[in-house]
């Protein structure tokens, strides 16, 4: 069976970069805890050795201009490429492999400058007309280039700088670079013809490819000529798919693999208690959610999303699936996130309200018994079970769904062109939202049938002017409580009927070190391990004999 | 000899053109157009349509597509899967050797196991051993390899961890690109094998374990034991080779079980073989990949039945005369 | 190895009763008759023995290989007699299997009036509990009754075997048994149907079909009654084939009889032995190729059978284990039953059995 665990939707586009994070404001988050020693600070980094990492999907292939990334792809993707920016422990965009990205006064006109001297591993040099070119064919791309929306062009002024101009105020561009489009890759690469484009990475990273037996493994060697000298530390790092959790644990634990991330509960739970792995468990804001296509009947209809709000019991989901490890989600963001703005969404059920909700639709429309239809969903992991939790819960209000499975790259598509009724889903949650903006936009939008990025299919004019004034505001304060708005709009709307939160785990054995105590070129720390989400870095891991 | 030969051959091209007929028609079973059940997402891409559209002939009656196609797969060019991406013959010939090293590595061990078992169960008949084996072949009969395979990866992985509870290790490769052929180190697929080994096992031994019962009734094993040969000899210089006759029939047909079970065993085991690429196409709705697999496992079994059919006849003239009659 | 009629006649002369006051013909004629039957066993073994491996693949590889196994048993099973004239016991084993089936039957009639929390409850007890006396089997994740489930995945079990037994027998042995007696263009036709069925093995034909005609209990039903006819159209055909060469038969022909009259009347009785005691057998490879099919994920789905609940089950195989192994064990133990119903009923049937 070809499953992949929770973190479905992520394969869609590019977009999606990390989880969460702190954001300048400093709002502090309690860490979760962790088992054993965690991240040791006084042994010194040996190299050497070979590191195998179980990721839990595969990616369709490695050309950040026109493939689809997802979290699975991100640990893959910074072995062989840099990223122009990074996030700091702060949980800012900073730059890595740019030198510098500053905007204009108006964020109308970003420009970038870039590092002398870094060639890619092909000897090509890492120069502005590279960057001139990724960025130009990542905006040309359909699904990617939604990701530069307000982008007009890119041009390189000098031999290492790259003027960007905007069609509008942008203030989160350094998050998009780093994401998928800011991964450079070689002008060879991208310019070559056939397949080679996707499947013969070629990049600056620390690590060169060296092979990829698709739906099995990647292999990527150390590239001795890093920019960053001292780096990296291991020799090789081979990837394993390994789609099934279960399965991806037992190889952990057989020492097939030596690191993994995971969303379920149980394996969470064991590790908390156990020394055997080192297992640290994260703080990721994405929720998983139910997402209704507005324009499909039933749920065309506002008072059907309504009934559902107030139909899901979270409590239960998080205590039967997550084991109480998860917690309640009433929008993208966690109470403890700097973007959480309460948004008035239930956050317990109340069944009287939604079953008069569903009697109030079936008499406009003359119906009688149970409203139905179907609630599909991927079969990896505990989602069936989760499924018919919900399910049954439905059930209680006089909503009779019908579960349905499909296997998952079909089952994106299906959502793609809008033939679904009720989809689960996980998603959102971005370090900033604009980067989520792509999935909100009424712009996005499209009929049944159509391609749409808006997935859900809901336009709304509040929600697109507060994304707007998010896009382009500068000040954090204003930005916030746009994004507050959009959340209201979302409890109002009901396009998604928050399921929870996840734990989310990464376990390892005790020989890998320097987990979340990456650094930058100029020596500041990396995004801390805790808060790094999906975008956990490896590429300064070490290995002790 | 000849004309025996010269009937089943016949008899064997009619069944494959037979088959590969079926296999053809089975695209004309899906509801709706094959097109876009083929193409899935890009049914709606004109250039796809089009392309699609000659190289099945669409534009022809169903017979002479039937032609084309058959005139297409014998030079082995199977068609392009747009779900995928890949030619069909590619996307299988990179999966088969890990799935024909399964399958080889099974025989080999269940045919290392069964017949010695059987030899040492029909030394003495009805011993404490025989009953054992017995028993304990029955109760593997009624193991299927998804039941049996869960309990061993509980057993020598999950408790005591001695072996993989997936993937494989690579000794090689096989071609090129990111779909080269994996061929896997013969003791990180151990655990499958045995999985599929196991029903094979019991069957032969209990096939086996019959005729040399019988065969030891026979006169001549009388004549040679009683010119003082002892019964270790005798069963294994006499008695051995004319028992042998089901059970040669059997490991031909068992290769069909065999592609059978490898399909269980690698979903269990997570092993990149044909039968991972089968359940995953099915589930993709990849109809052409299926129709290839298909294609493939049916010509192959019915010439690996026909090898064997025609061996058996050779070697023992009493079934020669038995079918020709009958 | 097929045997040669004096011998047939000879040893099942021997073996008949002698009924007082029945006449010397009449004696003769039962005589003959249990040496047809041992004739037709003979020969059913032979035939199944040499096409049923890899029929039905759907489990450690040719499973349904086995009633050739079972069948070889018959030459080489325990010694139930010698030469007695006394039917052989059917044995303890036997009965012990046989009120197992019975009683998954009837959990498979009557599992929706059982006082039973329905299978499909959510949070019918708490959640991945060990069995406890209000959950005989435990419960899983998320608080189904393990043992409701498995009683009611006892009906799709049933089903498939039943239908499987139902359309074997009536096509695959209405087929054979015409094939046998009439032989010539008949018979070549038929062998040429069953060949073609054989050659895709049983669980890639079932899954072939429901890939392309859709995941469905109907689809399911259809494929795995397709895959069962050869096996029963064989030894069919290879019992009708051996009696219909019998004097008797040559004698009513000669005397002017109808064939269709000889065919019901004398042909289809002896036929009908073999094919009924292969019947058990043939449903446990059914049970066994919708297990695997459900393991796959590929039969229908809102069902849940017990191959579904195995593959549910190995997410949790060391959180929650009571959910793989309640229904492998009910899996595991109808499979063993059927099989060993199948080989005893064989073995007694066919007389020569004590021999070895």
């Amino acid at each position: 069976m070809n499953k992949r665990a929770w973190l479905v939707s992520l394969a869609v586009v590019g977009l999606v970069a990390a989880g969460c994070a702190k954001s300048s404001s400093g709002g502090g988050t309690t860490p979760t805890s962790t088992t054993g020693t965690g991240p040791t600070t006084t042994l010194t980094p040996q190299n050497g050795g070979t590191l195998s990492i179980g990721l839990d999907a595969e990616t369709d292939g490695w050309n950040p201009t026109s493939s689809e990334w997802a979290g699975a792809s991100y640990y893959v993707a910074q072995t062989i490429f840099d990223p122009l920016c990074s996030y700091d422990a702060a949980g800012q965009p900073h730059p890595y492999l740019a030198k510098s990205v500053t905007p204009n006064a108006t964020y109308t006109v970003w420009t970038i400058g870039l590092r002398p001297g870094i060639s890619f591993s092909n000897g090509q040099p890492l120069n502005a007309a590279a960057v001139v070119l990724q960025l130009t064919m990542a905006k040309a791309s359909a699904l990617v280039g939604q990701a530069l929306g307000p982008m007009v062009k890119a041009v390189a002024t000098n031999n290492l700088t790259v003027t960007v101009d905007m069609s509008q105020p942008w203030v989160a561009f350094p998050a998009v670079l780093a994401s998928q489009v800011g991964f450079i890759a070689a002008p060879a690469q991208l310019k070559a013809s056939g397949n080679a484009a996707t499947n013969d990475p070629i990049g600056s990273g620390p690590f060169i490819f060296k092979q990829w037996i698709q739906g099995s493994t990647l292999t990527v060697t150390r590239n001795p000529n890093y920019w960053r000298k001292g780096l990296p530390h291991v020799n090789e790092i081979v990837f394993r798919v390994i789609t099934d959790p279960t399965t991806r644990l037992q190889a952990l634990e057989s020492n097939q693999i030596q690191f993994m991330y995971t969303t379920e509960a149980s394996q969470i739970k064991t590790y908390l208690s156990s020394s055997a792995e080192e297992m640290v468990e994260q703080f990721v804001d994405e929720p998983a959610f139910i997402m209704l296509n507005t324009d499909a009947a039933p749920l065309n209809d506002l008072r059907v999303r309504q009934a559902l709000e107030y139909a899901t019991n979270q409590q239960e989901i998080n205590q039967t699936i997550s084991l109480g490890l998860g917690s309640v989600a009433t929008e993208p963001y966690a109470p403890t996130s700097p973007w959480y703005v309460a948004s008035g969404y239930p956050t317990s059920p109340n069944l009287t309200k939604a079953k008069a909700l569903i009697a109030s639709y079936e008499h406009s429309k003359g119906l009688s018994g149970p409203l139905k239809f179907t609630l599909g969903c991927t079969d990896s992991g505990t989602n069936p079970e989760a499924m018919q939790l919900v399910q049954a819960q439905w059930q209680a209000i006089g909503v009779d769904v019908s579960l349905s499975y499909t296997e998952q790259a079909t089952y994106i598509n299906n959502a793609i062109f809008g033939s679904y009724q009720a989809n689960c889903w996980t998603q959102f949650g971005s370090i900033d939202p604009d980067l989520d903006a792509t999935w909100w936009l009424s712009a996005n939008a499209h009929p049944i049938g159509a391609v749409a990025l808006n997935f859900a299919r809901l336009s709304d004019t509040t929600t697109d002017r507060e994304l707007e004034i998010g896009r382009s505001n500068p000040n954090p304060a204003v930005r916030k409580a746009a994004y507050g708005q959009v959340w209201k709009q979302f409890a109002i709307e009901a396009p998604y009927i928050w399921l929870g939160r996840a734990p989310d785990g990464l376990i390892f054995s005790p020989n890998v070190h320097g987990l979340g105590l990456g650094t930058f070129p100029d020596g500041t720390k990396q995004l801390p391990l805790l808060h790094a989400g999906i975008d956990v870095p490896i590429d300064q891991l070490w290995l002790s004999s | 000899m000849a004309s025996y030969v010269g009937w089943r051959f016949v008899r064997m091209v009619s069944v494959v053109f037979a088959v590969t007929l079926f296999t053809f028609l089975l695209l004309n079973l899906l509801p709706g157009s094959p097109i876009n059940a083929i193409l899935g997402p890009a049914a709606g891409d004109p250039a796809a349509r089009a392309e699609l559209t000659s190289q099945l002939g669409l534009n022809h009656p169903l017979f002479f597509r039937y032609f084309i196609w058959l005139g297409h797969a014998v030079r082995g060019n199977l068609g392009q899967s747009y779900i995928s991406q890949e030619s069909v013959s590619s996307a299988i010939g990179a999966r088969l050797p890990l799935t024909l090293e399964l399958m080889v590595m099974a025989e080999v061990i269940s045919l290392g196991l069964a017949i010695p078992t059987a030899m040492l169960c029909s030394l003495r008949p009805n011993g404490w051993f025989d009953k054992f084996v017995s028993r304990s072949t029955l109760a593997l009969l009624a193991l299927p390899a998804f039941m049996l395979g869960e309990l061993l990866i509980f057993v020598f992985s999950v408790k005591y961890h001695v072996f993989p509870a997936s993937g494989e290790t690579t000794w090689f490769t096989i071609g090129g690109g990111t779909s080269p052929a994996v061929v896997a180190t013969p003791q990180s697929i151990l655990l499958p094998s045995i999985t599929l080994a196991a029903g094979q096992l019991a069957l032969f031994a209990r096939v086996l374990r019959g005729d040399l019962l019988a065969t030891l009734k026979s006169e001549f094993i009388l004549m040679a034991r009683s010119k003082g040969f002892s019964r270790y000899y005798v069963l294994l210089h006499h008695a051995l080779r004319p028992s042998s006759f089901s059970l040669m029939s059997l490991v031909g047909l068992s290769v069909g079980g065999l592609l059978a079970g490898a399909v269980v065993v690698e979903n269990v085991f997570a092993l990149p073989g044909m039968g991972t690429l089968l359940v995953t196409s099915i589930e993709k709705r990849d109809y052409l990949i299926v129709q290839g697999i298909v294609v493939l496992i049916a010509t192959g079994f019915v010439t690996v039945n026909f090898i064997t059919d025609a061996l058996y006849g050779a070697l023992d003239p009493r079934i020669r005369r038995a079918r020709l009659i009958g | 190895m097929p045997d040669s009629s004096a011998d047939t006649a000879t040893r099942g002369g021997r073996r008949s009763r002698s009924v007082p006051g029945a006449s010397p013909t009449d004696r003769a004629e039962e005589a003959l008759k249990a040496s047809l039957v041992q004739a037709a066993s003979n020969a059913a073994r032979v035939a199944s023995a040499g096409n049923a491996a890899g029929t039905a693949g759907g489990g450690a590889g040719g499973i349904d290989s086995e009633i050739a196994a079972l069948s070889h048993d018959a030459l080489s099973a325990p010694a139930a007699h010698i030469d007695t004239g006394v039917k052989p016991r059917l044995g303890i084993g036997f009965w012990l299997a046989v009120a197992w089936m019975a009683l998954v039957v009837f959990a498979a009639i009557f599992a929706n009036v059982l006082p039973l929390p329905s299978p499909n409850k959510v949070l019918a007890g708490p959640p991945n509990q060990g069995p406890s006396w209000q959950h005989l089997f435990g419960t899983d994740l998320i608080g189904h009754d393990l043992f409701s489930q498995v009683v009611n995945g006892a009906r799709i079990s049933m089903l498939i075997g039943s239908t499987s037994v139902v359309v074997g027998l009536v096509v695959g042995g209405g087929m054979g048994i015409i094939a046998g007696f009439y032989r010539g263009f008949v018979d070549v036709i038929v062998v040429w149907i069953t060949d073609v069925l054989l050659t895709l093995p049983g669980l890639i034909l079932a899954l072939t079909l429901v890939a392309f005609l859709g995941q469905s209990l109907e689809n399911v039903i259809l494929a795995i009654d397709l895959l069962s006819i050869p096996a029963y159209a064989r030894i069919a055909r290879a019992t009708s084939l051996a009696i219909s060469q019998r004097d008797f038969v040559l004698t009513a022909l000669a005397l002017g009889s109808k064939p269709r009259r000889i065919l019901f009347r004398d042909v289809l009785p002896l036929v009908a032995i073999p094919i009924a005691s292969y019947a058990a057998i043939g449903a446990s490879i059914a049970i066994l190729a919708e297990g695997a099919l459900a393991f796959l994920g590929l039969s229908s789905p809102n069902s849940l059978s017990w191959g579904g609940m195995i593959a549910e089950g190995q997410q949790q195989l060391s959180t929650a284990p009571q959910v793989t192994f309640a229904p492998m064990i009910a899996f595991f133990v109808t499979i063993m039953a059927l099989n060993y119903i199948g080989q005893r009923a064989g073995a007694a049937l066919d007389p020569r059995q004590g021999r070895l």
